[in-house]
């Protein structure tokens, strides 16, 4: 047994810390599973964590999907025109952003803005103390704390990328049908042609469903382990992005190999 | 046979396995009095005071509060356990996303089912003890430092538990506030026949109000006695800690082998 | 007061959540696949000697305008013929001489079945099995007979 830990630890530390942290957020996720009754009953809780986490992002996730729609829009136009396809444009991002960059980066943009504040809150609460006073009042933070920002990171997270989504499409429209003159009808029909109600929109949703999970529950997770000083708190706060978008895109690999 | 509230039996305690807090400590608290913890920093008197909250659990012996070993507790004893314990953080340790009112009736909340008016009377009483009546609106964020502890103390108070832990209460308050703190404790403690357990190295605040005092070093406990007997022991590392000396078995230089002349390149 | 706000926006937020869903769902997506469960569709099978390229979930069209789906593909191990099965929407009824054609999107897009009804008075029921079939076009053949053609005329 000793020999196998001994090995593990020369496959490298990151390596070793890995499967640390990933053991210790699962067992956080069964934790906040468990506790969820309470802030459901407390109601308020959750809707403070929605307002700072979902309100609070409509703005960076509605411009951004508009900026990539647009892109989508001129790239589209671009690399279609060589094949005298540009017709289908509509199609090209609509299904871009449904299937793929919606989910991704609604997710990815959601660990840069509310997961990293989720991180800093928490860690800091736990650099002062906080957290020690909840517990010694037999009050389990988890519970109080990290389940409401669970539950609204993974309520957020979806309908984020709704909305991104739509943002998107109406910067495709944008570019593709005022700035370039493609016709309306053409951009429309052909969108609902291709897109599939189940195929696309309904797995894009259960994509952006299940990057939320992780990154929300990574954003806590990050918070709950930092060093009780500014220092840990900010190399928390790092980590919650980097390890949340390398994970949203690892996931998304798994998931559209599964999937489409 | 008198059961003490607090009973510490040869408890070891490391947070790493290389680097041993506590060594085989044992200690008893009497009801109802006022005990002083002291020592230099790092002799382990935080993490003690940890052990009898329950926020760490030694690797070794057992800690008994109110006669349970708390280490063996389940979720739902721990909670009936913790209603009766009050514990006061070194910087107050308020919740800064709610209001003093909030954060004071905080427990009431969360473990009784009072009524709002009640529960507002009730913040009002223990605010008013610690002479902060009226602040309820505030956020923690517009308190100065020593009204953040008061208030904090309000909150530990909330459920007017029988033991309370104080986490250096003294410590970077102004000699108003830490008269008015050392009489506050005083007064609660006698008000409510409370435990306290003070982690300080102000001799001479605490030298005023408490019953009892223990010196810790190095994870042990080197002294023990009432204020009086302490004054007149001859223990050199206790003598050295009051008087404040330099030299003594405390050691205040950092124990290095590299030589201090050489370094500079003086002759010595 | 603060309560008002948080309780207010988030609201808002999660109405346009749900608004951008609804609008994804019905505007952007298809709306007469017969996948959206609440539309009623039949169930008919075809015999065909080559499917071609045709997949499972290519459309069935009469006139061009989709009528329904391909939920299955297999092989008849009896007669060997391909057996495609598909749903057609309960709105569009067929007479019993209705011919299927695997025609190709486009020049080179994907395959897809092609209805037309016929003049019967009768029409195909559930389960039903459509008797005239016309098999994929194979480009090999198509040359092949080209090719044939060409040295035939030489």
């Amino acid at each position: 047994m000793k020999y196998i830990f001994v090995r593990l630890q020369q496959l490298g530390h990151p390596f070793a810390e890995f499967i640390l942290h990933l053991g210790g957020i699962t067992s956080m996720l069964f934790e906040i599973i468990i506790s969820l009754g309470y802030p459901f009953r407390k109601f308020f809780l959750i809707m403070k964590e929605l307002y700072f986490c979902g309100v609070r992002s409509i703005v960076i996730i509605t411009v951004s999907g508009w900026f990539v729609g647009m892109v989508l829009g001129l790239q589209g136009y671009n690399t279609l025109q060589r094949f005298g396809s540009v017709s289908i444009l509509g199609s090209v991002v609509a299904l871009s952003l449904l299937r793929e960059l919606g989910p991704v980066l609604t997710a990815i943009l959601f660990a840069a803005r509310a997961g990293s504040g989720i991180t800093a809150e928490i860690g800091l609460m736990k650099a002062t103390e906080q957290l020690d006073a909840m517990n010694v009042m037999a009050v389990n933070p988890i519970k109080r704390i990290v389940a409401p920002k669970f539950i609204a990171g993974i309520v957020s997270v979806p309908l984020l990328s709704a909305l991104f989504n739509v943002s998107g499409i109406m910067g495709g429209y944008f570019v593709g049908v005022i700035l370039l003159k493609l016709d309306s009808g053409t951009f429309w029909s052909q969108m609902q042609d291709s897109v599939s109600l189940h195929n696309d929109v309904i797995n894009g949703i259960i994509k952006s469903f299940i990057f939320g999970v992780a990154v929300t529950l990574i954003s806590v997770y990050q918070g709950f382990i930092a060093k009780p000083t500014a220092e840990g708190v900010a190399i928390a706060t790092t980590n919650t992005v980097v390890s949340g978008a390398l994970t949203v895109l690892a996931l998304d690999f798994i998931l559209t190999a599964l999937m489409f | 046979m008198q059961t003490y509230p607090v009973n510490v039996k040869n408890i070891t305690f490391a947070y790493d396995e290389d680097c041993l807090i506590l060594k085989n400590l044992s200690i008893q608290i009497p009801k109802g009095k006022i005990v002083a913890i002291m020592g230099g920093s790092g002799s382990g008197k935080t993490t003690l005071l940890r052990q009898i909250s329950g926020q760490y659990t030694p690797q070794s012996g057992i800690v008994e509060v109110f006669g349970q070993d708390i280490v063996a507790l389940n979720e739902k004893k721990i909670l009936e356990l913790r209603k009766r314990i009050g514990v006061l953080f070194q910087f107050g340790a308020l919740f800064t996303d709610m209001s003093v009112y909030d954060n004071v009736a905080f427990s009431l909340k969360e473990h009784t089912n009072l009524p709002e008016s009640i529960i507002q009377k009730i913040v009002a009483m223990k605010l008013n003890a610690v002479g902060l009546f009226g602040t309820q609106e505030m956020m923690p964020q517009e308190l100065s430092g020593g009204m953040a502890r008061r208030v904090a103390l309000a909150r530990a108070m909330a459920l007017d538990p029988e033991l309370m832990l104080y986490d250096e209460p003294f410590t970077g308050l102004d000699p108003i506030s830490l008269n008015v703190a050392a009489m506050l404790i005083k007064k609660l403690n006698t008000a409510l026949g409370q435990t306290s357990i003070l982690i300080t190295h102000d001799i001479e605040t605490s030298m005023k109000i408490v019953d009892y005092i223990y010196f810790m070093a190095d994870g042990q406990i080197i002294a023990k006695g009432t204020p009086t007997e302490i004054h007149t022991t001859t223990n050199p590392a206790v003598r050295q800690f009051i008087q404040g000396k330099v030299d003594g078995p405390f050691h205040y230089e950092y124990p290095t082998k590299l030589d201090y002349n050489q370094y500079l390149g003086v002759k010595s | 007061m603060r309560r008002l706000t948080i309780d207010l926006s988030v609201g808002i937020f999660v109405l346009i959540g749900i608004l951008c869903l609804t609008f994804l769902a019905f505007r952007v997506a298809t709306s007469n696949t017969p996948g959206l469960g609440a539309t009623h569709t039949y169930t008919l099978y075809a015999n065909f000697n080559n499917i071609g390229s045709l997949k499972v979930t290519a459309p069935v069209k009469i006139s061009g305008f989709v009528v329904g789906r391909i939920t299955s593909i297999s092989l008849d191990t009896k007669t060997y013929k391909a057996v495609v099965i598909m749903q057609i929407n309960d709105n569009y009824k067929l007479s019993t001489d209705t011919s299927a054609e695997i025609l190709t999107t486009g020049l080179l897009g994907e395959q897809y079945i092609a209805l037309q009804s016929g003049a019967d008075n009768e029409y195909l029921k559930n389960g039903d099995t459509i008797s005239i079939t016309s098999s994929a076009i194979v480009l090999e053949e198509l040359i092949g007979k080209f090719m044939t053609n060409m040295t035939g005329k030489n």
